[in-house]
């Protein structure tokens, strides 16, 4: 995945989009005073300086699909793995809930859920029955829309091809309004995110650290992409 | 609306909700139809995906010119409006006393009467005209329809401007150019984008064409990064991301626009053939009488030069100096406005100022520039019955005294109601409907209004939300969501070029037992007989609107063109729309509409509804400036200038002026009742279900408030309590809240949650403009 922070708004739709593409309830105001409210998809933001020097940032965060993430191998049960596409997938029948993976990630896009979805009965008819149902006490995260690159791989098995680029998009992505959000196979020299990837405007979050993110970011600024 | 048919036969409730365990597989039958989002006045395309009858997620319609496939959060929070289980289910009627909220449960069939009856009685009595409507987000042509139910019933007090709140923008629009529409910028193209308080990135109209062509200035040719330059006091999110944020002394961007006018007319860096071809009034000019009269040129040389707006507007004169420089070397650029405009006191002569910048760089209906919409090519309904009853009625003097004086150039003007219906003067109001408005949250002063409905007989409401006013009614017809119903929509700006979308009902029926407006409205029609049937010649509000979309058949243009119209109207609900494929550029001659045909930089727009006051005989032309409160005298009242902003409160008593602002997610308080709005609400702070007043983190040291803290805030008209949280994006002599909490009611997610500016906001007008200007009222703020 690719972001490019310079025609991100910080609008939260793409928020918006993930909580309802993958039914993540809402925590409602007392749990979310708690910090407990669930973001797979998640924007934060920095306000610094003095009036009127003033700066503020935004900066939308989905998991970081690292590469060598360093979550999956503190898991005792090993509920959680990077699965053969790259995707660090959370198992969840499996997991019990000893959040070591959760503060492990040095990113913090873990979320535990502390409470069974709160959805009042009405709001069920609406969620998406292609994702997996989650239950209280274990841990949940972005998958890059995990049921979208399934559905997409099936249509392509049985048209005999292999997947377009392009052809899969996280419900991020599909709906970001400035169009800042990129997604494709990064092994891929040809997609456009492995050329995005490669801008001289790039970087990724933390990346001392070793983790190998697999998502990047585009900075602000003129062109200077080469 | 594909498929809907054959999926009558629902599956059991429990398969309806059941969601797979991991590693399990659920079949489910899945479909997608099309419809058009009303979270905010955008009007954006929706792909509606549906499983098991149910839908589960909104998109975009990929190639709807609006959102191109795209959606934002209030968008994407649709779902929310929908299955909200605070909805009203079927229509009620008040039990006990108003306000108490006992109702009981009554049947269509009892409802509908209660309405028509009352109705035809008041007309029977000769008294149409005691009918009232206040209505708010109209779209497409259900503005007609009340409109036309209005007239042929007879009365004129019909309040339904959609865009309240934005009339400074268009009376700007208007004396300039007899335009009523906003504005589009055109994105693809523009170089430089100067926003004078336009909350572009944050509650704007277009909202969702403006932040996809955000990304398109930054990122969309390669090679280009188009300027943003936001002027505005607050560090806004649009600020944050704008190139220069310029912080402006609120209420002075007419005397900026001026300032960078003088600089720009002294060069000579204007578009000459543009400004001798185009406009009128930008050079002195002799009148029919050989008399000669000021021009902008003239005024602007004299009165604003940089150093004198410098000191008006607190920016440094070479920062005047170096905006104008680029605002006219880099076109196409376009200079846009918001509500740090529309709701101050001057704001129509601050939008006249503005309007007359993008005049000097030519930047009207070119490419990169400003986009004048166009619309579509309906077909005009029959001509309404009017009977003798009808005309008197209509005839009568409305009751908030739009069109009068102190408001010659009102279209209307809600903030003045409690007091004239609490008078009961001209006339005592029989009968109110209220459909998508709420003015008991919107407008400042709410206490009044509620004490002036008191003495309203019948109320009658459409909501299918039980807000703030709605609780006061006596009866609710409850419409539905806008996925529940059929209705077109042409949005006003939308691409500029003409469009219309179509809503149609996502489900074979609404999710409760309610009713569109529209079709009850035919039916009340209906049951009151004689001329105010034969002006509804209608079964319902499809056949209506079918009739409409004849037109745009005939036009044969656009993107659907088919031989018969039933394979046009089909196509046309499977697209969501129908739209042209390209913007006719350069038709100033055509889209005009002054007295001179040009851009007027004076308005003889203004001047001639002026001087309909005098040439009655009743003033003179001076005492009718002075009761408009306007400084100015002569031509220099016609032409753009700056007019001193008034304030509500002393300095001394009231040491902090109150800017209140919109968020992405809250456009005009409406999502209040959605919880994932609710959960994200400010993102700049990190603020989830509340609101708060930002004070500037020195400011508030020196009054030892600490960020969290609780404080009041008060001004002349009322005090509230909230939570302080310092924002170094303050100025140290304002403080600002977020519009779109603190509701009375509004359903378990919405009631009694944060605090309402309007609480604090007193009433001031531009009385020329015609509008309540929000941004005037001082405050003080203490520890509670």
């Amino acid at each position: 995945m690719v972001i490019d922070l310079d025609r991100c708004t910080g609008c939260q739709a793409c928020v918006v989009a993930c909580r309802q593409e993958n039914n993540v309830s809402f925590a409602g105001e007392k749990e979310a005073r708690l910090g407990r409210a669930k973001f797979w998809m998640n924007l934060i933001s920095e306000a610094k300086g003095t009036y009127p020097d003033v700066e503020m940032r935004f900066l939308p965060i989905p998991c970081m699909q690292c590469d060598h993430p360093p979550c999956t191998i503190v898991c005792p049960v090993a509920a959680t793995y990077k699965n053969p596409e790259g995707i660090v997938a959370q198992v969840y029948p499996r997991c019990i809930g000893v959040r070591m993976c959760i503060s492990n990630c040095p990113y913090t896009v873990r979320y535990f859920n502390w409470q069974a979805p709160s959805w009042p009965d009405d709001y069920k008819r609406g969620r998406n029955p292609d994702v997996y149902k989650r239950r209280k006490g274990i841990t949940e995260k972005c998958n890059f829309c995990i049921q979208r690159i399934r559905k997409a791989k099936e249509n392509a098995k049985r048209e005999k091809r292999t997947i377009r680029d392009g052809e899969v998009i996280p419900a991020c992505a599909e709906t970001c309004p400035s169009e800042a959000i990129y997604f494709g196979d990064l092994n891929e020299p040809k997609s456009r995110v492995y050329r995005l990837s490669k801008s001289r405007r790039a970087f990724r979050l933390l990346e001392y650290l070793g983790t190998e993110p697999k998502v990047y970011y585009l900075k602000e600024g003129e062109w200077d992409d080469g | 609306m594909i498929g809907a048919a054959t999926l009558g036969m629902a599956l059991p409730d429990e398969l309806l909700h059941a969601l797979p365990k991991e590693g399990e597989w659920i079949p489910y039958e899945e479909y997608w139809s099309t419809g058009i989002c009303l979270q905010c006045p955008s009007g954006c395309g929706l792909r509606i995906r549906s499983v098991n009858r149910w839908p589960v997620k909104l998109e975009g319609i990929r190639d709807y010119p609006v959102n191109k496939g795209r959606l934002c959060p209030k968008g994407q929070a649709g779902l929310q409006a929908l299955y909200d289980p605070d909805r009203i289910r079927h229509p009620l009627r008040r039990k006990a006393k108003r306000g108490e909220g006992q109702w009981e449960k009554i049947s269509w069939d009892e409802a509908i009467p209660l309405v028509t009856q009352r109705l035809k009685k008041l007309r029977e009595a000769g008294r149409p005209h005691q009918l009232l409507v206040l209505g708010g987000r109209y779209r497409g042509h259900m503005l007609d329809l009340m409109n036309r139910f209005m007239e042929a019933y007879g009365s004129p007090n019909h309040l339904g401007n959609p865009y309240r709140g934005s009339e400074g923008i268009l009376k700007g629009h208007f004396f300039t150019m007899g335009e009523r529409d906003f504005l589009s910028i055109h994105w693809e193209e523009t170089n430089y984008v100067l926003s004078f308080g336009a909350g572009l990135l944050e509650a704007s109209r277009p909202s969702m064409i403006n932040l996809r062509g955000y990304g398109s200035l930054r990122r969309g040719r390669p090679g280009i990064r188009g300027k943003l330059v936001q002027v505005e006091p607050r560090f806004s999110v649009t600020a944050s991301k704008a190139d220069q944020w310029i912080p402006i002394e609120p209420g002075t961007d007419g005397a900026l626009a001026l300032g960078m006018a003088h600089w720009i007319i002294k060069e000579k860096r204007y578009d000459q053939d543009f400004i001798s071809r185009y406009t009128f009034g930008f050079e002195d000019w002799k009148d029919s009488s050989g008399k000669s009269r000021t021009g902008f040129k003239t005024l602007v040389l004299k009165e604003y030069s940089p150093r004198q707006v410098s000191q008006v507007t607190g920016i440094p004169e070479e920062t005047i100096i170096r905006i104008a420089g680029e605002f006219s070397s880099h076109r196409p650029s376009v200079a846009v406005s918001g509500r740090g405009v529309g709701m101050q006191t001057n704001g129509a002569y601050s939008q006249m100022a503005i309007d007359s910048l993008n005049a000097l760089v030519g930047s009207f209906d070119r490419r990169g520039g400003l986009l004048l919409q166009r619309r579509p090519p309906f077909q005009i309904w029959p001509p309404v019955q009017r009977d003798a009853i009808s005309e008197r009625g209509f005839s009568q003097t409305r009751i908030d005294g739009a069109g009068q004086l102190p408001f010659p150039f009102a279209g209307e003007v809600p903030s003045r109601l409690p007091e004239e219906i609490g008078r009961g003067e001209p006339y005592p109001i029989d009968t109110l409907f209220l459909y998508y408005t709420n003015p008991l949250f919107s407008i400042p002063e709410s206490e009044k209004f509620r004490t002036a409905l008191e003495k309203i007989p019948f109320i009658v409401s459409f909501s299918p939300f039980m807000d703030e006013t709605t609780r006061l009614a006596d009866l609710i017809l409850p419409d539905g969501t806008y996925l529940e119903r059929w209705q077109d929509d042409h949005p006003e700006p939308g691409p500029g070029f003409s469009m219309v979308g179509m809503r149609s009902p996502v489900l074979d029926k609404p999710l409760h037992d309610v009713r569109n407006t529209g079709d009850v409205l035919i039916e009340i029609a209906k049951g009151l007989g004689g001329s105010v049937e034969r002006s509804f010649p209608w079964k319902d509000m499809k056949e209506a609107l079918r009739e409409t979309i004849k037109g745009v058949f005939k036009s044969k243009r656009g993107s659907i063109r088919t031989k018969d119209f039933d394979e046009f109207w089909k196509a046309m609900v499977d697209a969501g729309g129908w739209w042209e494929d390209s913007y006719p550029f350069g038709e100033w001659k055509k889209k005009f509409n002054t007295p001179s045909g040009r851009f007027e930089f004076y308005s003889q727009t203004m001047e001639r509804g002026l001087s309909e006051f005098f040439r009655k005989g009743l003033k003179d032309l001076n005492s009718i400036l002075e009761e408009l409160k306007i400084e100015a005298k002569g031509d220099k009242a016609f032409l753009p200038h700056f007019e001193k902003p008034r304030l509500i409160g002393e300095e001394k008593d009231f040491p902090f002026h109150l800017i209140h602002y919109k968020l992405m997610t809250t456009a005009e308080g409406r999502g209040a009742n959605q919880p994932f709005l609710q959960e994200i609400f400010g993102p700049h702070l990190k603020e989830k279900w509340d609101s708060w007043v930002e004070i500037n983190p020195v400011t508030a040291r020196t009054m030892g408030i600490k960020d969290g803290d609780a404080v009041w805030v008060e001004s002349k008209i009322g005090k509230v309590k909230t939570k302080a949280r310092l924002f170094p994006g303050t100025h140290p002599k304002r403080i600002h809240i977020p519009y779109g909490q603190g509701h009375r009611a509004y359903g378990r997610w919405a009631e009694g949650r944060g605090i309402n500016p309007n609480d604090l906001l007193g009433r001031e007008y531009d009385y020329l403009g015609g509008f309540l200007s929000h941004f005037s009222t001082r405050v003080k703020v203490y520890k509670a």
